[in-house]
């Protein structure tokens, strides 16, 4: 089932959450419409919490994370937002071509997934440019068929490109997934909630 | 003016002509009926749009283009009516037929020759089909179909020999026949279909050759993975989720935080160690985080309260023991601060006291510039009066009021430019992922190209301060310095 929603007027939802099969982090907002709407999803099947990294509220952009654990940034690591430089589901991560080594071998550690490093459609931001779940990922919408195959092989899942909150092809800032369950940005059109649902499985 | 008077006219006469002309979208999917007069292309328009075209048992009945919209795939597609043409040399025609084949000849549609194997409207079949193959030319990269119409009266296979014989170069040349009758409706809605069908599958495939189809197309691909060793990777859905979803999961509502906050209204506030793991009774015990300098999580000790245990022990015994049995020190510390807070008290009652009585004044409030300047606010004033209240001011290095009166006061800083939110034709823009409107599908130079052209647009009404261009208005009618006074020898024209 996908979801439209908004975090204090802002469709980037992604930001502020992270979303995996066991878990889900809510940023601290406001008001708790936000977060009470995971709560209704989510919270009879996988513990919702509300978090905050270093003090902020961006928790989708500041760690990755899946079934088996979380990451958050490295001191050392320069491209310290994780988010938007990995994306994984339980078995496989894509990370940014100029990650450290040794935070690759964390990842791969905490995380139990096999990492590749890669780009999307010539962007080296590969978890802000797609969404990734075990049973299919949506990614840039300028990808070219022939890098989908190829990803889609790579990663073990079926691939497409799309967009979501009309047209906005920042997808892992407006989508977040896990098996069962997604939540869109609200200005998320029909035809796009439709991919998502069809791509990710969510329909029974 | 005389000499170019026939020109003149013959020139009203088209510009009449064009402005009865329906107006037919050249790039939209079209559909063109052509044939003999009186064959039943209008008819036909009849039944499949609602453009309610004139219909006699004479030929000519039509005499210019019709347009009439009709649904199909919830697709609009339009369909333009043809007056008969005859079969003869195009410098024979006459201006009705020439329309007819001038929207043949500029229109990219799918083309409907429209026969009458009855033959009852007064041309044989030879004859059309003659004409089909004079006006074969017209038709080259169009969807081309041809329509034998009234089947009520007669059908291709009850024809004579000799005229499915004359059918025969059609079906040589591999135009599709269909059968309708636009009498009892047998077959329109099929040759619509059929004509719709045949029209997007050409559009779709020009589209296909063009340049821009590759931007399109990968989004409509799926790509599925190709097996790259034996692992499993299955989805993890828990058994709640999967409940949940066949809709067997129990339908109680839960309470949920946003419901308490409404609740609660103003005395909410987020309870985040609410879901802990821990026994109800020490979830809310307080934990400093560094203490000391120290960081607690470096120092947690698991058997901290066999520890503790030990610690009361010790702590009864000493009070058994009376350690703690005087008190002088700390008396004489609570001392100290009470006759401090005596102090405040009791300059807070007096301060009380003056506000109440400078209220009852029967003078006028003034404002503060009307008012003489006398500096209120200074450093020494400051100092004396917390002195005053007992505070103590011998260290006050580094302090703001000690900075800020030492600084240089010769000039200010400006203040730092204020970051504007940006926005477009939609207001606030929501999605700072969104591309701004005169950003998308323009390159930078044209961007910024564009950009100059509309300063340059403004110039002229920033100059003059209108609102815009329909911004007419003339501030003051009579401007007082051209009314006045008394007028001189040659003022008038001056003025």
């Amino acid at each position: 089932m996908a979801v439209r929603t908004q975090f204090e007027g802002n469709n980037e939802i992604g930001v502020f959450s992270n979303l995996t099969n066991a878990y889900c982090l809510v940023g601290i907002g406001g008001s708790e419409n936000f977060y009470s709407l995971f709560e209704s999803e989510l919270a009879d099947q996988i513990p919702v919490v509300h978090a905050s990294i270093a003090g902020c509220r961006i928790v989708g952009n500041l760690s990755v994370g899946n079934r088996h654990g979380l990451l958050i940034r490295r001191v050392e690591e320069r491209l310290s937002a994780l988010g938007n430089v990995i994306v994984c589901n339980d078995y496989v991560a894509l990370v940014h071509p100029d990650l450290d080594r040794e935070t690759e071998d964390i990842l791969a550690d905490t995380l139990k997934v096999e990492v590749f490093r890669h780009t999307l459609a010539d962007n080296l931001l590969v978890g802000s440019y797609s969404c990734l779940s075990n049973q299919g990922g949506l990614v840039h919408p300028k990808t070219t068929s022939q890098d989908l195959d190829e990803l889609s092989s790579l990663l073990q899942v079926p691939l497409v490109a799309g967009t979501v909150n009309r047209g906005s092809d920042v997808l892992g800032a407006g989508l977040v997934v896990n098996d069962w369950c997604a939540f869109a940005g609200l200005d998320t059109t029909s035809t796009e909630l439709n991919v998502i649902e069809s791509i990710f499985k969510l329909r029974d | 003016m005389k000499r170019q008077n026939q020109s003149l006219q013959y020139l009203e006469q088209v510009r009449q002509h064009l402005s009865r002309l329906p107006s037919i979208d050249p790039n939209t999917r079209t559909i063109l009926i052509c044939g003999f007069p009186n064959v039943g292309k209008s008819s036909f328009i009849n039944k499949i749009t609602r453009a309610d075209v004139e219909v006699q048992p004479y030929a000519f009945t039509t005499k210019s283009l019709f347009v009439g919209h009709t649904d199909y795939k919830y697709l609009r597609w339009q369909v333009v009516d043809t007056p008969g043409i005859l079969d003869h040399p195009l410098e024979d025609r006459n201006t009705i037929e020439m329309q007819a084949i001038t929207a043949l000849a500029h229109l990219r549609a799918a083309v409907l020759y429209v026969m009458d194997p009855s033959e009852q409207c007064g041309h044989t079949l030879d004859q059309q089909v003659q004409l089909f193959e004079n006006i074969c030319p017209l038709f080259a990269n169009k969807p081309l179909m041809v329509v034998c119409n009234k089947s009520d009266v007669i059908t291709i296979d009850e024809l004579s020999d000799e005229k499915k014989a004359a059918l025969e170069p059609l079906k040589k040349e591999g135009v599709p026949i269909m059968t309708m009758s636009t009498v009892t409706e047998e077959g329109v809605m099929d040759v619509k279909k059929e004509a719709c069908e045949r029209l997007l599958a050409h559009r779709v495939e020009v589209k296909i050759k063009t340049r821009k189809v590759n931007d399109i197309l990968n989004r409509l691909h799926l790509a599925e993975p190709v097996k790259r060793d034996d692992k499993e990777r299955p989805p993890c859905i828990p058994e709640a989720a999967r409940k949940k979803r066949q809709g067997l999961a129990s339908k109680e509502k839960r309470k949920l935080e946003r419901d308490i906050e409404l609740e609660m209204d103003e005395e909410y506030t987020l309870d985040l160690k609410k879901h802990y793991d821990l026994p109800d009774d020490i979830k809310y015990d307080k934990i400093p985080e560094v203490w000391q300098g120290h960081n607690i999580a470096d120092f947690v000790d698991p058997d901290i309260l066999s520890r503790l245990e030990e610690l009361e022990k010790e702590e009864e015994m000493r009070e058994k023991a009376g350690v703690y049995d005087s008190d002088e020190e700390t008396d004489s510390d609570y001392e100290e601060v009470h006759e401090l807070a005596t102090k405040i008290r009791n300059k807070k009652k007096i301060m009380k006291i003056d506000s109440k009585l400078r209220k009852n004044k029967t003078t006028a409030t003034m404002p503060r510039t009307g008012r003489a300047f006398k500096r209120e606010r200074s450093v020494s004033r400051l100092r004396d009066d917390m002195e005053q209240l007992g505070v103590d001011m011998s260290d006050v290095d580094g302090t703001h009021f000690v900075a800020t009166a030492e600084a240089d006061r010769s000039r200010s800083l400006s203040r730092p430019r204020v970051k504007k939110a940006r926005a477009d034709s939609e207001g606030r823009v929501r999605s700072s992922s969104k591309t701004p409107r005169d950003e998308v599908g323009v390159t930078e130079e044209t961007r910024l190209k564009m950009r100059k052209i509309g300063r340059n647009a403004q110039k002229k009404l920033a100059r003059e301060a209108k609102k815009g261009e329909a911004d007419r208005v003339i501030l003051d009618m009579k401007p007082k310095h051209l009314f006045v006074g008394k007028r001189g020898v040659g003022k008038t024209t001056r003025r």
